[in-house]
């Protein structure tokens, strides 16, 4: 496979917009609907299956290639990952082996190096959200793993379980909450996060209409019997009568 | 792709039962057309899935007809066409999916595995080879992704998170090509998969764990401990560490993968996916932890 970030057309270093931009460019250009003539289209049709393949490895790389085969707390292992995986896929360009996406890690990590040398007891809250929402999640956690482990408060916790939840990495996004949480468990935002991972952990799925108003196949449980005796119990005492006399 | 995903049956309405058995019907014949007869014998439940719900994306026009099959010589079934490519795309995933699993197969299972592997290889090679020039990026993702399973079992990691990777990262590609030509759907598509493909790993992971401590092979569900234990079988403390392991993580899962699947519009497939979604997923895990329970090495994934 080529370069991916030739077949778009931008830089290693562009933002996950340009990318997507710069892909809805070709798409409208290449989109095979557009070709009437039957060699035309299949040419188009070509195009756009490399132009696909090409997206789909930066959105890959940038979400999680990068960081795939390292350890939580060092990097030092993803250089040769990236080198073996791209000599593999035989670009030999200049920005090809083991440079393009690398380097684009290498960036942030000299910036945030510099900036937390100086002051690596605070980090940039704002940009890690930012970087998060904009879906470049290697960015996002690149800010986060710089910062000491003495200096990790709180929102750090949460911050990094946000980024993990975002990776679709359950577990780690769970333990970093709950730290978050127990660190500071007057911040609402922070419980309201865990709240919601304790409630899909206990089997609550979004838009399940299944639940609620399916009949149910199983036998009662306790909890059912306790609720229609005390249903039966009120409804006796409205009539006068008494079904559970303790109250 | 181990056949984990499929509904479940008691709360499926009597049409969509036959909907979904005609899509299943559809799509072997389709691989048997496109890929000829070996394929098929090796057809899981959750290629089923994924042409369901690309015919119900994609608005896909499906008809159905009664045909004979060699599985049921005596009735006919009924067995589905669809407008789109939607029974293509996933026999092809089918092809390459098996593929790359034969040839892990090859690389370190058991010597049964190995010879069954080797004889299917050479069957297979041409085949894949048609499915990978038509779905580039998927047999390119795949292959990626087998590259780094292999290094996840060489290096015996114990973050589940990381180990359901590479399982997720195909689910993801496969899943991807769903979004056609926008981005912002191919995202939505990839996330699904991703869910579904780290389901997918930590159903099969708790379905090995007594095979793989029988053959001391690894599992991230197993602790370093356990192998410590001179008895063959795996004790039954460890087995409910591993039991609540994966379910804690696999409960997070679903509701992450019901949070992405309410963005997206299933059509007139909707009934059956949700029953898969919202029923199937969590009553095929719960068959699984009772055979892990069981301890014995025995494994859902041969029961059907």
């Amino acid at each position: 496979m080529n370069d991916p970030y030739k077949t778009l057309g931008v830089q290693p270093n562009a933002s996950e917009s340009e990318i997507k931009s710069a892909y809805k460019t070709l798409v409208k250009k290449y989109h095979p609907d557009r070709y009437t003539d039957s060699d035309m289209a299949e040419l188009a049709n070509e195009k756009m299956t490399e132009i696909n393949a090409a997206y789909d490895r930066i959105m890959e790389d940038r979400r999680q290639g990068i960081y795939y085969d390292s350890s939580p707390s060092g990097r030092n292992m993803s250089g040769t990952y990236n080198s073996s995986s791209y000599t593999r896929s035989g670009s030999s360009s200049s920005s090809g082996g083991s440079g393009f996406s690398y380097g684009r890690t290498g960036t942030y990590d000299q910036n945030f190096n510099y900036n937390y040398q100086q002051r690596n007891t605070s980090f940039d809250a704002y940009r890690v959200r930012q970087l998060a929402d904009q879906g470049d999640i290697n960015g996002a956690d690149s800010i986060l793993m710089a910062v000491t482990e003495r200096s990790r408060n709180a929102e750090w916790n949460y911050l990094k379980g946000m980024v993990s939840y975002r990776r679709g990495w359950f577990n780690e996004a769970y333990h970093y909450t709950a730290k978050a949480t127990q660190m500071d468990p007057a911040n609402q935002e922070y419980s309201a996060a865990f709240q919601q991972m304790n409630r899909q952990r206990s089997g609550y799925m979004t838009g399940n209409a299944f639940t609620s108003n399916a009949p149910s196949v199983r036998g009662t449980d306790p909890c059912d019997i306790m609720s229609g005796l005390c249903a039966a119990d009120c409804c006796c005492e409205m009539m006068g009568g008494d079904l559970i006399p303790c109250c | 792709m181990f056949g984990y995903v499929r509904p479940f049956t008691p709360y499926l309405r009597v049409y969509e039962n036959e909907l979904y058995k005609a899509v299943y019907c559809g799509l072997c014949r389709e691989l048997k057309n496109s890929y000829g007869h070996i394929p098929t014998l090796l057809l899981s439940y959750d290629l089923a899935f994924l042409a369901a719900l690309e015919i119900g994306v994609k608005h896909e026009t499906v008809s159905a007809d009664s045909v004979r099959c060699p599985v049921h010589p005596i009735r006919k079934t009924r067995c589905l066409k669809c407008s789109g490519d939607s029974l293509h795309y996933s026999a092809s995933a089918e092809i390459i999916l098996v593929y790359h699993k034969l040839k892990d197969d090859l690389a370190d299972k058991g010597i049964k595995r190995k010879i069954r592997a080797a004889a299917l290889i050479p069957l297979f090679y041409g085949k894949y080879k048609k499915a990978a020039s038509e779905y580039p990026a998927l047999a390119d993702s795949v292959e990626l992704a087998m590259k780094r399973q292999r290094i996840t079992e060489r290096k015996k990691v114990r973050s589940l998170d990381r180990a359901a990777e590479p399982t997720a990262a195909i689910m993801n590609a496969v899943f991807r090509e769903l979004g056609g030509c926008d981005p912002d759907k191919r995202e939505l598509f990839g996330r699904f998969g991703y869910m579904l493909g780290r389901y997918v790993y930590i159903c099969d992971a708790l379905d090995d764990i007594n095979e793989d401590y029988a053959l001391k092979g690894y599992n991230p569900l197993i602790p370093y401990d356990a192998y410590k234990d001179k008895s063959p079988k795996l004790s039954r403390e460890y087995r409910l560490k591993a039991v609540a392991k994966a379910q804690n993580s696999l409960m997070l899962t679903l509701g992450a993968l019901a949070e992405v699947y309410v963005n997206i519009d299933a059509g007139d497939m909707r009934p059956l996916i949700d029953n898969i979604v919202y029923l199937g997923l969590k009553d095929t895990f719960s068959k699984v932890r009772s055979f892990a329970l069981d301890g014995k090495r025995k494994r859902m994934k041969n029961e059907r």
